[in-house]
């Protein structure tokens, strides 16, 4: 009889692990939602107003038919008992369970954020909240829309530039007068050295202002300022917050395989939860030190299947994080030995992530016909490949 | 009461150990003494232009067997 494996969360990893193992194991998946999101398509609804329905799925839609899907709220998770409890009451047993659940936003933690959340939307939270950004974000014709960045760790790192930069292309098509700043809380505009001017010159060619070493302190929406907690301060007539992240809110035990913002401490290699060989944390809501990128969780999903499967695979921190604006892109491209390699931006690359967003529902279905591809590709481009010269 | 906060980053890239400096500093209060380790060459002009720019003390900054430490004192938080 086939062992069991659970995995709860329907997003890039889960369901990527899932495709590729319900031929060898009773395979069930809970996740709360219906739908599974393409998340990087949020912001060509926010930014381009771009319909939600283009980058959302029903999970069963992508999901491989002998696979159980379970639409609910996880509750509790017990690694010694090896069990899962939902909102209903009922339990799930497991022999190998895999934690993809994402990461959850804290929009207490600062103030302000939760009202210009209600009043603005953003383009991080969801894609319904990416519609509301957009209906505010289409009628600025004057003044500033500022993009800042509440906590230094969030997912998908150069989210805030591309942001800006479709931003900026977007209000010039229309017309608008209005201005695009971007706050970050790095030195630089980009944490990585060898990326940080190739950025900063794409985004002042698309006319964005920016602020570096602003990481938001408060917002104040009477006066339409936001403060920074190194002290500046900053106008806006329109404001995108990328909201602090922490991980999933579900009750763990034991509670210590969590670190402080409730990411599972996992072994950067294997990807099992700390002291346990039949539990396993993947894409945003694992404490990896590597940045959190769906391209991160497709690459951790093949090698938790492929160690399910009796194959010695380990993760070796490898991204390829698009930075992306309308008629150009460059990637973010490091791993566990490599710090960001430099690339370029060109259009040609732009054409790349062209084709992984047409293909992407595709990838999540089939990626084990996919994967000689993606395999050319990443070997093709390893930081060790590229290195000084860059691609 | 002051309190010191200790910061482990050894090993950390991209974003970098600035990033762990700064998550310290949103609850730190002045008086408060925050100690960075780190690894990534990077975080010695990265702390440097940091300090320069929040007015907070550097107290050392110095590196011993591939090894960064940097002792902030926390004085200019509003």
């Amino acid at each position: 009889m086939a062992k069991k494996l659970v995995i709860l969360g329907g997003g890039t990893g889960g369901l990527i692990v899932a495709n590729l193992l319900t031929d060898y194991y009773e395979t069930v998946v809970v996740d709360r939602r219906k739908e599974t999101v393409f998340q990087p398509g949020q912001l060509f609804v926010a930014f381009k107003g771009e319909s939600p329905n283009k980058y959302k799925k029903e999970i069963k839609e992508v999901l491989n038919p002998k696979a159980k899907f379970i639409q609910s709220e996880v509750t509790k998770i017990n690694l010694d008992n090896r069990e899962v409890l939902l909102v209903d009451g009922s339990k799930i047993s497991y022999d190998y369970l895999v934690v993809s659940l994402g990461v959850e936003f804290n929009y207490e933690m600062i103030k302000g954020l939760k009202e210009n959340f209600e009043k603005f939307g953003d383009y991080y939270s969801g894609l319904e909240s990416s519609s509301k950004f957009y209906e505010n974000f289409k009628t600025l014709r004057k003044g500033q829309l500022v993009i800042t960045v509440a906590d230094p760790v969030y997912k998908c790192v150069p989210a805030p530039h591309k942001g800006a930069a479709l931003a900026a292309d977007t209000l010039r098509k229309i017309g608008s007068q209005a201005k695009v700043v971007l706050t970050v809380p790095f030195p630089k505009v980009y944490p990585a050295e060898k990326l940080a001017d190739e950025y900063e010159k794409a985004l002042r060619k698309h006319g964005v202002e920016i602020k570096t070493m602003f990481t938001l302190d408060r917002i104040d929406h009477k006066e339409k300022k936001i403060y920074s907690l190194e002290g500046e301060e900053l106008s806006f007539d329109l404001l995108a917050v990328i909201p602090p992240h922490k991980g999933p809110s579900v009750e763990v035990e034991p509670s210590s395989v969590r670190d402080s913002d409730s990411y599972f401490k996992v072994d950067k290699y294997k990807l099992n939860i700390i002291g346990y060989d039949d539990a396993f944390a993947i894409g945003d809501n694992a404490s990896l030190p590597t940045a959190k990128s769906g391209v991160g969780a497709h690459l951790q999903a093949e090698v938790v299947a492929d160690n399910l499967l009796g194959y010695e695979a380990k993760f070796n921190g490898r991204t390829f994080c698009p930075c992306i604006s309308n008629d150009t892109a460059s990637f973010v491209i490091s791993d566990y030995d490599h710090p960001p390699v430099r690339v370029r931006c060109s259009r040609f690359k732009r054409l790349i992530e062209e084709v992984f967003i047409a293909g992407y529902w595709s990838f999540l279905k089939y990626p084990r016909i996919w994967r000689p591809l993606m395999e050319t590709m990443f070997e093709a481009t390893k930081p060790s490949v590229l290195g000084e010269i860059g691609w | 009461m002051s309190e010191k906060h200790l910061v482990d980053a050894r090993g950390m890239s991209c974003p970098g150990p600035i990033t762990k400096l700064v998550k310290t500093y949103r609850i730190a209060k002045n008086g408060d003494i925050i100690e960075v380790l780190a690894t990534d060459p990077g975080f010695i002009p990265d702390v440097k232009a940091w300090i320069e720019k929040t007015g907070n003390e550097l107290l050392e900054l110095k590196e011993e067997a591939g090894v960064i430490r940097a002792v902030i004192k926390v004085t200019a938080k509003k």
